[in-house]
C-alpha cells in the first residue's frame, strides 16, 4: 500500500505536465517562472484596470470641480445624459467601470474635460457654441472619444506609469494606516496631477485632438446624427474663442485646422438624412433643455 | 513533503490559472455591473444583472470582426443572454483577495485583482490629504438614464434605434 502511495505524486505530476503541455507550457518554463516570481509579477500589469481608471477619473473630476462651479440645472443635465447614452452605445467602448456621466460647469469659458472612465464636464460657454441637437452631439461625441481612446490615462508621465504599475503589482490590498496605502496614495496623487495639468494647462497633443475629432464623426454617424453638426459647432467656436484665453484657445488646435481635417473626412462620406418631423423633434427638445444655456 | 509533491501541486495550480486565461469560453465581468440582455443590443430586454467579478461562460461569439457582443451563460443563475464585450475580460477577477492571495494570484501573470491598487481606501486617503469635495462627482454618477428613456429619445429624434446591435 505504501509503495502505491509513493506513486501518487508521480502520477499527478504526469497528469499536471500533460495538462500544461496542452497549454503550450513546458515544465522548464513553469519552474523558471516560479523562481523568477518577482519578474512575472512586475510584468503582470501593463495598464490600469477599469476599476483603477474609475478611481483616477473621480479624482480628476473632483480636482477640476474644486475650482469651478456646477450649473445645477436638472433638465439640462438630464438631457445631456440621455444624449450621451444615445451616443456611447454606438462607440467602441460602450461600458466603462462606472459608466459615462455628464455635468455642466457654470462658466462662460469654452471648455470641457473628459476624466478617465467617463466623467465628462462641459462648460456653459462651450454649450453656447451649439445651435441644435446635432451640434451638441458633436461636443459630447468628441469628449466621449477622449475616454474611449484613454487619452487621460495616457497623459500620466511614462516614468510615473512604470512606477505606478510596479506599485500596483507588488503591493497587497492596502488597508487604512498601512505604509502600502501611503505609497499608493502618493503614486495616485502624482498621476492625478499629471492628468489634470495636461487637461487644464497644456492640453493633449494636436494629433490626439484630431483623433478624437475623427472618432466623434464616426460615433455621430453610427448614432444617426449628421456629423456635419460637429463642423458647424467648430465654426461657431472659431468666432467665439478669444486669443490668449485660458480655455480651448490654449489647450486645443485652432478650430480652422480641425474644420479642415473633418471636412476632408466628410467630403467622401454619404450624407445622413433626417425627416423634417425628426429634425423638428430634436430641435424642440434641444430648445427646451439648452435654449437658454 | 517530497520535492515531487511540491512540484506537482505548483504545476496543478499554475495549470488551472493558465487554463482560465487561455480558455476563451470563460470570462469575468470587469465593470461595476452589467445587464444580460435577450438580444445583442443595449435596448434589448434585460434578463438579469451581473456584478463585478461574476464569471460567465461564452456560448457564442459573433463572426464579425467587431465582436462587440458575447452570448453568455451563468449556469448557477440559470441565466443565458447577451452581454457587451466591453464589460468582460478574459482575465479572472478575484474579489476581496487577501494579501497572500494577491501575491499568489499576481504571480500567475493571468489574474486581474479587484480592489487592489487604486481603490476606495486610496480615494479616502487622497480626499483627506487634499481636503477635496466629491459631492458633485457622486451626484453626477446618479444621472443614469433608463433604457426606455434612451429608446424613446432615439425614436423621437429619428436616430438609430438598433441600440448598438451587431
Amino acid at each position: 500500500m505504501r509503495s502505491l502511495l509513493k506513486l501518487v505524486p508521480f502520477v499527478l505530476l504526469v497528469l499536471a505536465l500533460s495538462a500544461c503541455a496542452s497549454l503550450d507550457l513546458s515544465a522548464g518554463n513553469i519552474v523558471q517562472g516560479i523562481q523568477a516570481g518577482q519578474k512575472v509579477v512586475e510584468a503582470e500589469q501593463t495598464e490600469f484596470t477599469p476599476e483603477q481608471e474609475y478611481y483616477i477619473g473621480r479624482a480628476v473630476a473632483a480636482n477640476i470641480l474644486s475650482t469651478r462651479k456646477v450649473y445645477d440645472n436638472k433638465r439640462a443635465t438630464d438631457y445631456l445624459n440621455v444624449l450621451e447614452r444615445a451616443l456611447v452605445i454606438y462607440s467602441d467602448r460602450p461600458e466603462t467601470f462606472g459608466g459615462y456621466h455628464v455635468l455642466i460647469m457654470d462658466s462662460d469659458e469654452i471648455n470641457a474635460f473628459s476624466a478617465p472612465g467617463g466623467l465628462i464636464l462641459v462648460s456653459r460657454g462651450l454649450l453656447r457654441c451649439a445651435t441644435n441637437e446635432d451640434t451638441v452631439a458633436g461636443i459630447l461625441a468628441h469628449e466621449t472619444s477622449h475616454v474611449v481612446l484613454k487619452h487621460g490615462l495616457n497623459a500620466i508621465k511614462e516614468a510615473r506609469k512604470t512606477a505606478a504599475y510596479r506599485n500596483l503589482a507588488m503591493t497587497g490590498v492596502a488597508v487604512a494606516g498601512s505604509p502600502e496605502l501611503r505609497q499608493l496614495t502618493d503614486t495616485f496623487k502624482d498621476s492625478i496631477a499629471d492628468i489634470t495639468n495636461t487637461m487644464v494647462n497644456s492640453g493633449y497633443s494636436r494629433d490626439l485632438e484630431f483623433q478624437a475629432d475623427q472618432m466623434a464623426l464616426q460615433i455621430m454617424r453610427a448614432a444617426g446624427y449628421d456629423p456635419r453638426g460637429f463642423v458647424a459647432m467648430l465654426q461657431v467656436m472659431e468666432t467665439k474663442l478669444k486669443p490668449g484665453g485660458l480655455d480651448f484657445a490654449k489647450t486645443h488646435p485652432d478650430p480652422k485646422d480641425r474644420i479642415l481635417r473633418c471636412g476632408k473626412t466628410l467630403a467622401d462620406a454619404p450624407a445622413v438624412t433626417t425627416t423634417p418631423q425628426a429634425q423638428a423633434a430634436r430641435q424642440a427638445r434641444y430648445q427646451a433643455a439648452l435654449g437658454t444655456i | 513533503m517530497s520535492r515531487m509533491w511540491w512540484t506537482t501541486i505548483v504545476c496543478l495550480m499554475l495549470g488551472s490559472a493558465a487554463a482560465f486565461a487561455a480558455n476563451p469560453s470563460q470570462m469575468s465581468v470587469i465593470v461595476k455591473q452589467t445587464q444580460v440582455r435577450a438580444t445583442p443590443s443595449f435596448l434589448g430586454k434585460v434578463l438579469g444583472v451581473l456584478a463585478y467579478g461574476d464569471k460567465v461562460t461564452i456560448l457564442d461569439q459573433p463572426a464579425g470582426a467587431s465582436k462587440s457582443w458575447m452570448k453568455i451563460g451563468v449556469p448557477e443563475k440559470n441565466l443565458q443572454g447577451w452581454v457587451s464585450a466591453s464589460a468582460l475580460t478574459e482575465k479572472e477577477v478575484k474579489l476581496q483577495a487577501g494579501s497572500e492571495n494577491v501575491q499568489q494570484g499576481a504571480s500567475s501573470g493571468e489574474v486581474a485583482l479587484a480592489g487592489k491598487g487604486f481603490n476606495e481606501e486610496v480615494e479616502k486617503q487622497y480626499k483627506a490629504d487634499g481636503k477635496l469635495d466629491y459631492t458633485w462627482v457622486d451626484r453626477m454618477e446618479t444621472y443614469n438614464p433608463t433604457d426606455s428613456q434612451v429608446a424613446a429619445f432615439l425614436k423621437q429624434g429619428g436616430l438609430n434605434t438598433s441600440g448598438g446591435a451587431q
